[in-house]
Order: C-alpha cells, then structure tokens, then sequence
C-alpha cells in the first residue's frame, strides 16, 4: 500500500518545487514515487479537443515518468466558469474518480505525492477540499506556509486546528519566502514554538532569487535570441542583469558586485565583454544584433561563457528581462535541477516519518 | 626554465635556421634570408625548404632534423597550421630559441589561443623560448644579425626597442635611418606567447650594449613580473615607455585588438612611476629622448643654461624649462664676468646669454664653452635664429666642436628655421649632436632624462611594514559571505574586517528586529546612526534607507521601521538583511580610502578627499599594494586634501601618520586577502594630531568562486 503525502500551501509555484524535491528525495533512496492532484485548472495552452489538461500535472508526469494518462494524474479539472460546474456533477461522483484514479496510481508505488490546494478548505462545498482528502486517504500533512513576517504564526496554528478538526493530529509544515533576516529568529524561537504545539518543522525556505531566476532558456525565448557559443547551457540560472553601458573603468567595479550574472551589451563594446568575463558571468546578451570581436569569442570560448545575440536593443532588453521569472513548465525543465538541490538542501522530513 | 639563458642565445647564436627559407622575392622566407645575408651574420645559416637546393647559394635543408650541427636559433615563417610540427622538430633538434614570425594565432580566434598554449607548453618541455608569434622578427646590431623581414637593418647604436606593434617598428626602423639614432636591440613582441615585455626588460638590462631601453606597449602579460623586471634594471639604465590606450577610447581599442582587457590606465601610470620607469605621452616624445640620450650622457642635475641670439626663442625656452621641472641657472661670478668681457655691451650675459642677432660662431663657441666649463650649470640648450649675419653651418660645426672637447653634460642644439637649416641640422646630426627645430621638444626630452635621474635615485629598498592582523577573523567573514551566495559584504562585515586589521572604525552591529536595535544602541551608546543592510541597496539614502542623529530608544525604533518599509516600497526586489546601528562618529576631515584590484597590477590603493563629492571634486590619488611607508606618506601628500591635512591658516595639523597607517593596514588587508576585489572607505574622519581617525562607512566585495 503506498504512502500519501499531500502538500498544501498559498503559493502557486511552492507546492510543486516542494512536490519535485520531496519526489527526488524518496526516488534518491529507492522508493518508487507517483503523482495525483485530486482537481486542477485547466490549461488552455496544454489541453486538447479529447482532454483537459493541469499543467502542474503534465509536467509532474514527465518528471516522474508516469504511464497513466493525465486525465487520470488529474482526475478533475476545472475551467472556472461557473461557481457550480462541481456542483452540477454529484458528490459521490467525484469521489469515485478520486478514488479509482488514486487507487491506480498507487498501484506499485511506495509513495504518492498529492499537490492539494491552495488553501486546506478550497473545494469543501463539494467534499474536495485538502482537509477532506487528506482524512480519506490517510495521507502525512506537509502545509506549506508564506512567512514574510511574524504575523503568519497565527496561519500555522490555524491550519493545525483544521486539520485536527479533520482527523489528522500532527502536520508538517515548511516556511516558505522567509527574508533573510528572519534566519536567527525562525531557527532559535520559531522552530521550537511551532514544535511545542505539537507541528513538525519540515523546513524553511528562505527568500532565494535562485528559485525565481530564469535559465538562459527561459531568457532566449523571452527575447527571441540565438545562442552565438554555449547552446549546451541553456540550464544555468540568471540572477541579475546588469546593462553594461558604462566607462570600462568603472565596469569591473559594477560586475564584481554579483554572481552569476548576464550582461547586456553591444556586440561591439569588446571592453565591456572582458570585463564582463573577467568577473562571475554567466552569460553576455548582446543586443541590436551586433556580434562579438574576436576577441570577447576566443575568451568566452576559453572560460566556457554562453554567449547570445538578441535583435532587441538594449533598452528593449533590458525591459524584457527585467520581469522575466523562471518557472518549470511543460516546455520548460530546465529548472529541475536547480529546484532539486534548493528545495531539497532546505527540507527536513525526518520527523515525519516517511 | 631559465628563459634568460634562451635570450642569451637568442642574442649571440653561433647558427641559425630559417624554416620557410624561400628562393622567391616577396615572400617573408626571402626577405629574412637576405637581411640575415646582408646584415653580415657570421654565423652558420641554414635554409629549410622541403624543395631541397640552394637558396641565396646556401645549402637547403629538407628539415631542421637534416641539419648535422647544433641549431641555437630557428626563425620560422611557414603558414601557421605547420608550425606547431616545426616547433615540436626543433624542441627534439635542441634548438635553443625560436623566432616565430607567422601570423594566424590568437588573433584569428579560439582555435589560434589554443595554437598558442601548444607553443608555450612546447616551449616549456623542449626548454627553449619562443619569441612571437605573429611578429616583425628580431634584430641584434651587435653580433650582428637582423632576422626579421623588415626594410634595412638599424644603424647600430646603445637603444635597445621592444614593441608590441610589428608595422609600428617598420616605421620608426626607416626613420631612425634619416636621424641617425642607433639601436643595440629590435625586438618585435608579437602575440607575446612564451617571451613577453618582461623577459626582454630583464635581458636589456643585462645587455652591456644596451644603455637606454624603450617600449612600446599596449598591455603587459604580468604586472608583478614587469614592475620586478623594471626595478632591477632601472639603476642602472632609463626605461621609457609609451603606453596606448590612455583614451576610453583608445582603451577600447586596444582590448579590440589585444583581445585581451586592459588593466586601468591609472594602474599602468602608478606602476610606471612605483617602479621608476618614466611615461612618454608619445611616440614623438618617446624618440626625441632617445635622441637626447643616443648622444648624449645623463644630466647630473637640472640647471640649464640658454644660449640665443635672439630674445623671444630665449624666454620661450625659459617658460618651458620651468613647466618641465628644469631650471635656469645662475651662472657663477667668473662666467658672468667672462661674457660681460667677451660679448658685446648690449648682449645679456645672465641666463638665458643673448649673444645678440650678430653673433658670430666664435661668440657662440666662447658662450658654449663658458657655459659648459661652469659648475653651476648640468646642461646647455644652444640656440640659433636665422638672421643677416647668422652664419649657421658655422655655428653648428662650433657646437659639434664644443661637445667633443666637455663630453660630460648634455648640449643640445635648437636651430629654428626651414631651408637654411637643412644643412646645419646634418652637421649637427653627423657630429652627435641632437637638434630640434623647436625649444619645447628639447626641453622636454632634457626634462624627462633629468627626471629619470631623479626617480632612479628616489628608488629605495624600504621595508613594507606588518601589522599585527587578525586573519582568522576575516577568514571566516569572508567564508561566511560566500556560502551565503554573496559578493558584497554588509556593513556590519566589512568593518569587522576593517577592525579585524586594526583600523579604527565607528562601531557598527546588525540588528533584525526593532528590539534588537534597541539594545544595541544602548550598547553602542547614542546617538546612533541606522541604515538598511542589503547587498542589493547601492545608494542608501536615495532610498530613505539612513537614519542619523537618533538620540532616544524611541527614534531608534521609528527609524527602524521606516527604513524597512522605505526599502520595501522602494525595491522590492532587493533582499533585506536587517538594518546596521552604528556609533555616530564626531565629525573630522573627510576623507576616502579605497581600493580596487587591477586585473594586472594588482591592489590598486586610493586616497583622497571624501565625502559625496568624491566624484566631483577628484581629489584622488593611487598608489599600488604592498607598499612602504614613505609610499604611503607621498600617496596622501599627492592630493590637495594632504596639504591641508598638514594644517593651513593657523589650523592645527591632522594625524597624517595615523593616516598613513590605515592606509598602510588597508595595504597589507588586500595584500593578505586576494578574494578582496572592492574596498572603499568613504568617508574616514581624519582628527588633529594625536587623535588618530575613524572609518564610517567600509564597503567591501569579494570576488573568486
């Protein structure tokens, strides 16, 4: 009989970074590990005339590298056009989908991740909410909480209360988007007050642009730009963008000042391209469709630095890029590995008992 | 290795090899062939050409490996995708040095770098050196040899040359010719893959028929190594330089065409000067020295003596003797009565000595000679204006007459004028004698060999002091920092570190909660300084994120979370690490202490007038890590702030020499930590003697993995 493990929490991309490391963890020790979200959204870029389709739920499955067919991951999914398009179909209905499609994937299988809702009591006009599952399906609670000061204690102890309502007596719970300044405070004073009452710490993550960074895909599409050197390393995180415009003296000063950077610049600003490859840079955007020197291809080629050339002028670039935000996507895995080291490094799921 | 010994024998080979050798005019095999030939090598030449046979009626070789004596230098000038093979055959010949002139290396991209490190990794297993690639050749007027393909062999002379632009040394090859000057030593750097500008410093130096070194450089390989080369030879010979690439511009260019980025222009400035090597503006200048100097001995000081015929040429030269550093002599009581005798009522005998517009040669050769005879007096501008009764031929033969009886001090002739001068300028010339058409180009080239005399001697072997440092303490900020993902330091970091090398600081401690500010001021003591700590934040108080003045627990706990919610609403993005509580410090003389590693030199040091008109003001000056204290003491007396530091208008002077000492513990910090890339200190307060000073705002960012 395979373990459930149902991951609810406020934040769209959370839960599934959350479910794609715990996913890595249990496959790293030789479990074998399916996905089931019991209702979704669906996408209208990913579904078919046969088939609704949840994102979260076709990439889950790629990942995963599940047989069973989405309509199946996902039993239910939702277009939001109506408030009673569940209504309209029974209660009982439901739940049998819910249950025969769970009781497929858990076939074989030693554990199942479950991606509920956004919130515990979503769907419980329709006895679908994350409390109403969990209690059916016996599954082990990991709440995912937004922490961006201390007034999210009272959202943890509420959600305990909830779930003890429901029948599970103990949760987990990971802190998610926790500024850095609160490090001393949530491992010294926190962590032990949740832990008194009775919740089980499962981690923290803190507010880390990593997890928000696009890849050099994701900026490639964004800008329609072509690869010049460095095709293979569509997967490296960009953190910052820095528009490399300045006298070369004062490049170097502004470039040391982050890691794994792009700079965007003129093909024919060679200086600035040095400079550039002189401190951590991950890439070199170079705009108005210029190419490189000589010069900057023979050391990025050496250093092994992307470079990519984008019709775009600087300006326009730079806007595009500016709110650009990396996420894992059907088309676009190139993340995974990035989210598997952050988001594993930070959960802590001994105490859960998995 | 020892690459020196390889330039040894690539100065004096007993045999040479032209691999590429060629029968045909035109091409670079032949060029080489016939300037070897005719530059009248005595040595064995040996032709290699896979077409056997004779060449310019020497015996072709099919390969180096034909050869049955010992090859010391191969010139190689076959395409390039050959070479390396050719390199490879002379390493297992034992060919000691080799001179490759093929172009088609890193210049041409990825594949050509690549070319490159082969050679200087076959260069290091074969235990020979490789001059090049992608050069002019080189020329030796002493053994003598010229295997290059250049236009003529030099007249041979004591100027040894290295440039790093091959076309640019065909050009001053050929007008070297027309100026007589001469050379010891032509060497084309090329691509600078195994032998770069250091190696050939080093062997000047060593090279008794070199006396005075010249280069042309667009970038050094190693600033360490070039500033250690430049240091051991400069007592004993001048080293003048011109340097491209000054421009925004023109140091665009020279990374478009190096491929490589340039340290800064001030670094190169302040190394030149640290290790005593003086900076020609350019060409024009660097030749009109080396003109000066081919004929002429150093001046032992810096007291010039005029002679004119006419007064306007006598006070221009005067002005330009006194912007350049140079002085007018006065000239001693039995010269002035000498000339008062000998010259005409009307004529100035005190310097500058105007001979009047009717002085003949002889008037000129008694001038000349006084001037030369007196003690007061370390060289003598001659000058000549065409007038009715000038006779200039004469006259130019009278100072050629003078020089060789006082070889000692410099003379210098200035004729001004055109067609009347063409023939008087090659008597001068033929009798080494260095003549200009204008004064300010001879005063010039006299000042910068008199201040090469003066940084030669200002050349000490002080002691670079240590501090007692807690390194441990840094380690492990710096440690920190990185497994935190960052590269800028907080405040609260970087002046830890500051204290951690003893560097007085205004206290400073992170907070990250009102609360904890609270008890930190307390601690500190008020009133406090808040300020947002995020590495994201650049400009604090554009974006509300400083607080200062804030007297009561109660303001601290305002300022707290305005400051939060100011850095909130503003950037949203930046991550917020707390607010840094800081003792207020009392307000003294602001200055700026900072430092920036240069990609070739190393820690570059700046001192300055602080403040937030630092940009504006630029009252900066730069010094390179390590340095001694006397370095120290002229980096702060270099600026205007050090002047009134020292105490003007009844002021009573600042702690110069605690100055000097957080200067010399920031020197030693960046020294010890190579991973500190960016310091700044701005402002420090400087307070009166005996007070010492105190760093207030310590920005740091490392760099590394």
């Amino acid at each position: 009989m395979a373990k459930n493990i149902v991951i609810t929490g406020d934040t769209v991309t959370g839960k599934t970074m959350v479910a794609i490391a715990l996913a890595n963890k249990l496959r790293a020790r030789g479990s074998t590990v399916g996905y089931f979200k019991p209702s979704g959204i669906k996408s209208f870029a990913h579904s078919t005339q046969e088939m609704d389709v949840d994102e979260d739920a076709a990439v889950m499955k790629d990942i995963l590298g599940m047989e069973e067919q989405l309509n199946c991951i996902c039993p239910i999914v939702r277009h939001m056009s109506s408030y009673d398009e569940l209504l309209r179909i029974s209660k009982d209905e439901l739940k049998e989908r819910i249950q025969s499609c769970h009781a497929n994937i858990s076939k074989n299988r030693d554990y199942v991740i479950i991606e509920g809702e956004q919130s515990p009591w979503r769907l419980m006009h329709v006895g679908l909410s994350t409390l109403d599952i969990t209690k059916e399906l016996g599954a082990t609670v990991i709440c995912l909480v937004n922490f961006p000061d201390f007034s999210a204690i009272d959202d943890i102890l509420l959600q305990k209360e909830l779930f003890k309502n429901y029948g599970t007596e103990r949760i987990g719970v990971i802190l998610n988007l926790v500024p850095p300044m609160l490090k001393k405070v949530v491992n010294e004073s926190i962590r032990p007050f949740l832990e008194e009452r009775g919740i089980i710490f499962c981690g923290v993550l803190y507010n880390n642009r990593e997890l928000f960074s696009p890849t050099i895909g994701d900026i490639m599409r964004a800008l329609d730009g072509e690869m010049v050197i460095g095709s293979e390393k569509l997967d490296l995180l960009i953190d910052q963008f820095i528009v490399g415009s300045m006298a070369p003296e004062n490049a170097l000063k502004w470039f040391r000042r982050s890691k794994d950077k792009a700079v965007i610049t003129s093909g024919d600003r060679t200086d600035i391209c040095l400079a550039a490859l002189e401190t951590d840079t991950n890439l070199i955007i170079l705009t108005g469709g210029v190419g490189p020197e000589i010069g900057t291809l023979t050391r990025a080629r050496e250093l092994g630095v992307p470079i990519m050339m984008t019709a775009l002028d600087t300006y326009g670039t730079s806007q595009v890029v500016d709110d650009l935000i990396g996420t894992i996507t059907v088309d676009n895995k190139e993340k995974i590995a990035a989210v598997e080291r952050i988001v594993g490094e930070a959960l802590q799921l001994d105490e859960l008992g998995l | 290795m020892d690459k020196q010994k390889g330039i040894d024998s690539l100065f004096n080979p007993r045999s040479i090899a032209v691999i590429g050798a060629s029968e045909t005019r035109g091409k670079l095999g032949n060029d080489v062939m016939r300037n070897l030939i005719e530059s009248g090598y005595e040595g064995r030449i040996y032709p290699i050409n896979p077409k056997a046979g004779e060449i310019l009626s020497h015996k072709v070789f099919r390969s180096v490996r034909d050869i049955p004596g010992d090859v010391d230098v191969a010139v190689i000038v076959i395409p390039a995708k050959f070479v390396l093979k050719a390199v490879e055959e002379c390493g297992v010949k034992g060919v000691k040095a080799l001179v490759i002139i093929t172009a088609g290396f890193k210049e041409i991209g990825h594949e050509g770098q690549e070319a490159e490190k082969m050679l200087a990794s076959l260069a290091e297993d074969y235990e020979m050196v490789i001059q090049g690639p992608n050069c002019l050749g080189i020329i030796n007027t002493s053994a003598p040899y010229n295997a290059s393909f250049s236009s003529g062999t030099p007249k041979k002379g004591s100027i040894a040359f290295a440039s790093q632009s091959g076309a640019l040394m065909t050009g001053i090859l050929d007008w070297s010719l027309m100026e007589k000057i001469g050379f010891s030593k032509f060497v084309s750097l090329g691509n600078k893959a195994h032998l770069n500008e250091s190696d050939f410093i080093e062997a000047f130096g060593r090279d008794s028929d070199s006396t005075f070194i010249l280069l042309y450089i667009e970038s050094v390989v190693d600033g360490r190594k070039f500033m250690d080369a430049c240091r051991k030879v400069i007592p004993h010979k001048p080293i003048f330089v011109v340097k491209s690439g000054v421009s925004a511009a023109g140091a665009r260019a020279a990374s478009s065409h190096t491929g490589s980025l340039a340290g800064s222009d001030t670094a190169y400035d302040v190394a030149f000067k640290q290790c005593g090597v003086r900076r020609a503006s350019d060409m024009a200048a660097l030749f009109d020295v080396a003109s000066v100097f081919d004929d002429m001995h150093l001046p032992s000081g810096n007291r010039v003596a005029i002679i004119t015929n006419a007064g306007g040429p006598g006070i221009l030269t005067t002005d330009a003797c006194e912007a350049s550093g140079l002085q007018i002599a006065q000239l001693t009581s039995q010269t002035v009565e000498f000339l008062k005798e000998n010259l005409p009522p009307a004529a100035a005998v005190y310097n500058p000595i105007d001979a009047l517009g009717t002085a003949q040669p002889e008037d000129y050769a008694l001038c000349i000679e006084a001037a030369l005879s007196d003690e007061n007096v370390d060289s003598v501008l001659v000058l000549l204006t065409p007038q009715a009764m000038t006779k200039q031929a004469e006259t130019a033969q009278v100072v050629v007459d003078a020089h060789t009886k006082y070889p000692g001090k410099p003379l210098i002739a200035v004729f001004m004028g055109g067609n009347s001068m063409v023939y008087p300028r090659i008597i001068l010339t033929e009798g080494h004698i260095p003549v200009f058409d204008f004064p300010e180009r001879a005063v010039h080239a006299l000042a910068e060999l008199y201040k090469y005399t003066v940084s030669r001697d200002s050349l000490k072997d002080e002691s670079i002091p240590k501090f007692k440092a807690d390194t441990k303490k840094v380690e492990k900020i710096i440690s920190d920092v990185r497994a935190d993902k960052r590269r800028v330091l907080l405040g609260s970091e970087a002046h830890a570190i500051a204290e951690a090398y003893g560097i007085p600081v205004a206290r400073i401690r992170l907070a990250t909660s009102s609360e904890e500010a609270k008890s930190l001021a307390e601690e500190l003591g008020y009133p406090v300084v808040l300020k947002i700590a995020s590495p994201d934040i650049v400009h604090k108080s554009d974006i509300g994120g400083i607080k200062v003045g804030l007297k009561t627990p109660e303001e601290v706990e305002v300022a707290f979370l305005q400051i939060l919610d100011n850095a909130r609403s503003q950037l949203p993005k930046a991550i917020i690490y707390g607010v840094d509580v800081q003792e207020m410090a009392e307000k003294g003389k602001e200055l700026i202490i900072g430092c920036s590693r240069d990609v070739q030199f190393g820690p570059l040091i700046m001192f300055g007038a602080g403040g937030i008109f630092v940009n504006y003001l630029k009252d900066i000056a730069f010094r390179l890590a390590p340095m001694n204290r006397s370095d120290a003491n002229e980096l702060i007396m270099d600026t205007k702030i050090g002047t009134l530091l020292r105490g003007v208008r009844g002021e009573s002077p600042s702690d110069v020499v605690a100055i000097e000492d957080a200067v010399l513990r920031i020197s030693q910090l960046v020294t010890d930590f190579p991973d500190i890339v960016e310091l700044d200190i701005n402002p420090a307060f400087a307070y009166e003697k005996g007070k010492g000073v105190s760093a207030v705002d310590v920005k740091i960012t490392i760099g590394g993995p």
